[in-house]
């Protein structure tokens, strides 16, 4: 790893990723804050999670639980968190080789392993600390404003883990895609693409029988933070998965980074 | 100027490199030795940016043997330690200050920029330009950090892919004598330019390649003296005859007769002492024809 290139991406990224950090956080608050003061979104909420229920993994689950657990499943947390995951990806390869910064930096004696490297090591925490802010946020809504039902701080620190190892399964597919092109708009148009297509699947293709375990083939079918949540039980095969969802991208991102010609922007 | 042992710090042997079914580089040889400056002329798309960046390992070479300080740059990311690279379309990071980007270049060289201070007096970067973050900056300001950043840790070898685009005289002459400075005290230089004036003005040798084809190479003497001759003779009379070796008529008017010439100059000057001449005048073929006429040959073949 090279430190001063992981201190430039911090730099770079400092404001939109405390942006990011205070809209993750604030979805957390506002979720558990409504939840706790307007009972007509508590009935609509109940409506919603037994029609949804089966599909979010909600079932059995307390209220709070499983409005907690869908603000987390929600595209609002989606679209805040991957831009962070997303854009770090898309920017490692593509965009810095399409700005002619990559060029530059790679002419100096840093080999690509490191640069790839630094990019992991600014990824991970970023996304992982991404996750976790969500749970802070519920937590401080739920000291302040006493919602019926109980959130665990420690359960809610797994389940947020395991967001930012969702979130991580985003920048990991960003970076594979990053590293195969040579202009940032194909790196993301493909990985917003690949995103969406997912998330359909997972959410969608259940709902017909036949294809009821096709969300097993995307990281969306390996989250499941209701549980979590309500009992705070760790689900290692539903870590592991996640985690094998951001390492095979990884691999494949590197290993296409050690062997590609940087012909320029 | 100081003594300095001469050392190949750069060299290719053979390299090819295709893209797909395009052949970009075709057994270029290319050497580039410490206290030179190699100038790196050809036209667009000739294969000039292809062979700088195998020199710095961005692209492997798909046949023949690239080593810089004695390593292959692709494998050995530490033979780069010694080198200055300015890439053509170079992108600085624009939200970054001047000097912000320089001191990060400076890190990932894993270098002090002890050439930084010299080098701004001589491409005229004030203390305020560089406080100034990157994205305000002009085209030739973003040129100058470019410059700045390949040779402010005083590399060893300096890659440059035309320095010279987008610079004012000032700053162009500036450049100049930044890198005769450093050719002066060891460092080797190999840089690509379009203006034939700026090569002239700076290179001990040039190397000419076209369509991915090394056409030329030597001193910018030699390479001229390879090249045809214009003489413009005034003889006394008109009707003398002239026979020159390797001469070739181009116009006779009157006493007035005006030929190209090719070969070693000596036989030249005993033939022009036999004739009755009133004037003679005998002029090199500038760089200018020099490139046109390698890249014409270089065309027909």
């Amino acid at each position: 790893m090279s430190w001063p290139l992981i201190q430039r991406l911090v730099y770079e990224q400092r404001y939109r990723f405390a942006l990011e950090l205070l809209l993750i956080g604030a979805w957390g608050f506002l979720l558990v804050a409504l939840f706790a003061t307007s009972d007509t979104f508590s009935r609509m909420l109940d409506q919603q999670a037994q029609l949804l229920g089966p599909m979010l993994a909600l079932t059995g689950l307390d209220p709070l639980a499983q409005w907690a657990s869908i603000g987390v499943q929600h595209p609002i947390f989606l679209l805040g968190g991957g831009m962070f995951a997303i854009g770090l990806g898309v920017r490692a390869i593509a965009g810095e080789l399409e700005d002619g910064s990559l060029a530059l930096a790679l002419s100096r004696p840093i080999s690509r392993r490191a640069w790839f490297l630094s990019h992991v090591a600014v990824l991970v925490p970023g996304s992982i600390l991404l996750g976790l802010i969500y749970g802070v946020g519920c937590l401080l809504a739920a000291v302040l404003t006493s919602p019926r039902g109980h959130l665990d701080p420690v359960s809610l620190v797994v389940a947020g883990a395991e967001a930012g190892l969702l979130l991580l399964s985003f920048g990991a597919m960003a970076l594979m895609f990053s590293a195969f092109a040579s202009e940032r708009g194909r790196a993301l148009t493909w990985s917003v693409g690949t995103l969406i297509v997912m998330y359909a699947v997972s959410y969608l293709l259940p709902l017909w029988s036949v294809a009821e375990s096709a969300a097993k083939l995307t990281p969306f079918g390996w989250f499941a933070p209701g549980p979590i949540i309500q009992h705070g039980e760790i689900p290692w095969s539903d870590l592991i998965a996640l985690v094998s969802f951001s390492l095979v991208p990884l691999c494949v991102a590197g290993w296409r980074l050690q062997r590609r010609d940087l012909a320029g922007g | 100027m100081n003594t300095v042992a001469v050392t190949v710090v750069a060299e290719m042997r053979g390299v090819c490199k295709r893209f797909g079914r395009v052949n970009a580089l075709d057994a270029v040889d290319l050497t580039v030795s410490s206290g030179e400056i190699r100038g790196f002329l050809g036209p667009n798309g000739a294969g000039k940016t292809t062979a700088m960046r195998i020199l710095v390992g961005l692209l492997r070479c798909t046949s023949g043997e690239t080593r810089v300080f004695g390593g292959d740059p692709w494998a050995n990311p530490e033979v780069r330690t010694e080198i200055g690279f300015l890439p053509s379309d170079a992108g600085l990071y624009g939200r970054m200050s001047g000097c912000a980007l320089l001191d990060h270049f400076a890190a990932l060289s894993q270098r002090k920029p002890v050439l930084r201070e010299h080098a701004c007096l001589h491409l005229r970067m004030s203390d305020e330009d560089l406080r100034r973050p990157v994205r305000t900056y002009s085209k030739g300001m973003r040129q100058k950090l470019g410059i700045l950043q390949a040779v402010q840790h005083d590399p060893a070898l300096l890659i440059l892919d035309e320095p010279g685009e987008g610079l004012d005289p000032l700053v162009l002459n500036g450049l100049i004598a930044l890198l005769r400075e450093r050719r002066d005290e060891g460092r080797a230089i190999l840089f690509s330019s379009h203006v034939l004036a700026e090569v002239e003005a700076l290179c001990d040798q040039v190397t000419m390649i076209r369509g991915g084809r090394i056409v030329g190479e030597g001193t910018i003497r030699d390479l001229a003296q390879r090249r045809a001759r214009h003489l413009v003779l005034e003889l006394q009379d008109a009707a003398t005859e002239i026979e020159i070796a390797g001469a070739e008529l181009i116009d006779r008017t009157g006493t007035r007769v005006a030929l190209s010439h090719r070969g070693p100059i000596q036989p030249l000057l005993a033939a022009l002492a036999a004739l009755p001449l009133q004037d003679a005048r005998i002029e090199e073929a500038s760089l200018d024809e020099v490139f046109m006429e390698y890249y014409g040959e270089a065309a027909e073949r």
